[in-house]
């Protein structure tokens, strides 16, 4: 139907009745938009009605104009060549025209008409030099002679900001329009700020140098009390920002955080986060304003800020010093709302610093254990019995324990930010750790001998308990790299590899809660529950940790107490076939040591009866309340394919209802075939009666 | 241009007010349709095309004279 009416209305556009002209060019503009091709014909009678007297007929054929511009490049290039020094001559006029009582409005002749003459100069001079030039007086004379004290001349002088900005570059009038912007940004009405703070976010990739002229008015309005300005304001900032301004204006963002109501102050922790993580000059000066940010508004901090922030303190050895001193202070200051994150911190950084004295500082320590044991929370007591254990029983053995935490390398960090493992893990500890702070005053002491660091050097070689923490921390965070191969003393070795068994995945929830029911008791027998717990069957994060912490203190107890593992067997048993499937095969071999008859020394086997090799070849077992179970490393974790090799494992499993009950043991084997997860699980119950 | 905008509705109610003398919600209740007339005068294909008050009121009257 376009196609139809085109010629006709064609011919209205030149008729006698101005209204029906106008009504013809909106009409023609419909049609282009509909048809582009048409677009030529209408070029000729569009050009004429830029002539028009009426401000009506003109208006809309300028619009039709702007339409055609858009359609078609060619009508472009006619009306750059031809109209461009029309069109800078009617708005002449019409910013020129005496006081016309038909189109006036609060002073200025047909606001509308020079708004839409600007956008169409607008279109025609973007790209194009030469129409810029031309149009850059009229321009000028705009931008200075319009009033802006009524919203019509804002609204003129904003088209016109937007029109320099995007023509063609001349300075002259880009500081012009930006003057302009600022201006705006002053003035008190809402309204005109938000258009300015928009329009600067755009000025931005143009011209910044302007920009941050106005700094100090934008920051200014990131206080304001409007909403969406704040927003605005907030954005600009952060784009404005770099390395020269960095340090003040995070200083201002930070003090506006401490009074910034609650939705604001998540978008102003998130924003303060990433420039002071991209652009911070040292790194002294990230951690502080880092741990600034914490203490206000610690909530709303993500996750990955959190690792990023623990990541560059554990990697800037020399400021360790620095940093845990000013995390005390905010762990202090904070109180009993310091989040566990906060602890963790603290506990991280803490435990890679202890220059003190080893003595004094484990008899601190077991001063908070021992006020902890009575505490009610079960996580903390778990905590503190392990640690008083370790302590009094084990001296002999820490020294082997000494590891010093890797530095977390950047790069695989960031690699495993999403790893809940490792927070999770930090957490837990954290919290004890927290709370004891918080429970007892006598903790702070102990800390802050821990923290008193004159030199902040690489931690001294000596043991505490506070290095095993180190090491689980160290060895949590990167069980890839700890799974077995590791060349290392026999008891890390085992360390790493019963903590890499002790990975979160959900097994029996029977076997776990009954363990964790006893560890509330004194040291003998919570000591034993702990070591219950220590069948990987935990199936919550939380208590793999404590699965993580206490098969180190089974291992040491075993270490200590008995003799170690290749030790005589005692009489001899029948060896089974635990478990069989179509792609594996366990067999368990029996001894028992001569003195201890409770106690089983099991040898497993596996062996692969498929023909692909299996890789991150892991086995758990779990087993009920009135048996113990010790897993020791696995030989290697991949099982070559069709029985051309073997893993081999030792487990320790002790009865305390030998003679009356058979043991019985549930299991489950994680590999990787062709680096797809396959998980088996069975039951094992075929055990020789009188083990 | 959102300044724009707040000038058009800014003249729209003026033209209103210069129809309607002294206009209040009551008028535009009762003479709805003269209201929607009077825009569809100002505004047409999403363009401001008339800006001139009296170019605007000039059909109306005419409409109120005839009927």
């Amino acid at each position: 139907m376009a196609r139809d009416l085109a010629p006709d209305v064609e011919r209205l556009l030149q008729f006698r009745d101005p209204n029906i002209r106008k009504k013809a060019a909106l009409c023609s503009i419909r049609i282009v938009k509909k048809v582009p091709d048409l677009a030529e014909n209408f070029i000729n009678p569009a050009a004429s009605l830029l002539k028009e007297k009426h401000h009506g007929v003109l208006l809309t054929g300028i619009q039709l104009c702007t339409d055609l511009c858009r359609v078609s490049a060619e009508a472009l290039e006619y009306f750059r060549k031809k109209c461009t020094e029309g069109l800078v001559k009617v708005l002449k006029d019409v910013v020129n025209s005496p006081y016309a009582p038909e189109y006036d409005i609060s002073g200025i002749a047909d606001p509308f008409l020079h708004i839409r003459l600007l956008r169409l100069l607008r279109v025609l001079g973007q790209g194009d030099a030469d129409a810029s030039d031309c149009m850059n007086d009229i321009l000028a004379q705009v931008a200075t002679k319009t009033e802006s004290n009524k919203n019509a001349g804002n609204a003129i002088l904003y088209e016109c900001v937007e029109t320099i900005m995007s023509i063609e570059d001349n300075s002259g009038l880009r500081v012009l329009a930006i003057n302009i912007l600022g201006r705006f940004l002053s003035n008190r009405d809402n309204n005109i700020r938000y258009v300015a703070l928009n329009m600067l976010m755009k000025a931005i990739t143009v011209d910044t140098q302007a920009v941050q002229r106005h700094r100090p008015t934008i920051l200014e309005c990131v206080k304001d009390s409007d909403a969406s300005i704040r927003k605005r304001a907030l954005e600009l900032v952060y784009l404005l920002v770099n390395e020269s301004n960095v340090k003040p204006l995070t200083k201002e963002l930070i003090e506006y955080l401490e009074v910034s109501d609650q939705e604001f102050k998540g978008d102003l922790t998130a924003k303060i986060c990433s420039i002071v993580e991209k652009l911070s000059p040292e790194k002294i000066w990230y951690i502080d304003q880092m741990l600034k940010v914490l203490s206000e508004a610690g909530n709303y901090v993500k996750d990955e800020v959190w690792h990023a922030l623990i990541v560059v303190i554990t990697n800037a050895s020399n400021l360790h010093g620095y940093t845990v001193r000013s995390l005390y202070r905010a762990v202090q200051t904070s109180g009993e709302q310091v989040t566990e994150s906060d602890a963790v911190d603290v506990i991280e950084v803490a435990i890679k610093h202890h220059t003190t004295d080893l003595t004094t500082r484990a008899m601190r320590i077991k001063d908070i254990i021992v006020q902890d044991k009575g505490n009610l929370v079960l996580e903390l007591q778990q905590r503190s019995i392990e640690f008083n254990s370790v302590i009094e029983k084990h001296q002999n053995i820490r020294s082997a324990l000494v590891e010093k935490m890797p530095v977390l390398d950047e790069a695989t960090y960031s690699g495993r930010r999403a790893g809940s493992l490792p927070a999770a893990v930090s957490t837990s500890q954290g919290a004890a750790l927290n709370l004891s702070n918080g429970v007892a005053k006598a903790a702070a002491a102990p800390l802050v001998d821990l923290l008193d660091l004159s030199s902040d050097d690489t931690p001294a070689p000596s043991s505490s308990g506070n290095d095993f923490l180190q090491d689980l921390l160290g060895v949590d965070l990167s069980p890839a790299s700890s799974q077995a191969g590791q060349a290392q003393k026999s008891g890390t070795d085992v360390l790493l590899d019963l903590l890499s068994i002790g990975s979160p995945s959900a097994q029996d929830s029977s076997f776990t809660p009954n363990a964790l029911s006893k560890s509330s008791q004194d040291d003998k027998t919570s000591i034993g529950a702990l070591e219950r717990l220590f069948s990987p069957s935990a199936p919550s994060i939380q208590a793999s940790s404590p699965a993580g912490g206490s098969p180190m203190v089974d291992l040491l107890d075993g270490f200590a107490s008995g003799p170690p593992l290749p030790e005589t067997n005692g009489p001899a048993y029948p060896s089974v076939v635990a478990f069989e499937s179509s792609s594996l095969r366990v067999m368990f071999n029996f001894s028992k040591q001569p003195g201890n008859p409770q106690t089983t020394l099991i040898e497993a086997t596996f062996m692969n009866k498929s023909s692909v090799i299996y890789t991150d070849f892991i086995f758990q077992a779990a087993v009920p309340k009135f048996l113990q179970l010790h897993l020791d490393p696995a030989s290697s974790n991949s099982l070559p394919e069709s029985g051309n090799g073997s893993i081999t494992q030792k487990l320790r499993v002790t009865n305390s209802q030998h003679g009356k009950k058979a043991l019985v043991m549930r299991i489950r084997i994680n590999y990787k075939v062709n680096s797809k997860d396959t998980l088996e699980e069975g039951q094992i119950g075929n055990f020789p009666r009188d083990l | 241009n959102e300044l724009a905008i707040l000038e058009f509705i800014h003249l729209l109610v003026e033209t209103m007010d210069r129809h309607f003398g002294n206009v209040c919600e009551l008028d535009i209740m009762f003479h709805l349709e003269k209201a929607h007339f009077m825009l569809e005068e100002m505004v047409m294909n999403g363009c401001i095309v008339e800006t001139s008050k009296s170019n605007i009121l000039a059909p109306i009257q005419l409409m109120d004279k005839a009927s």
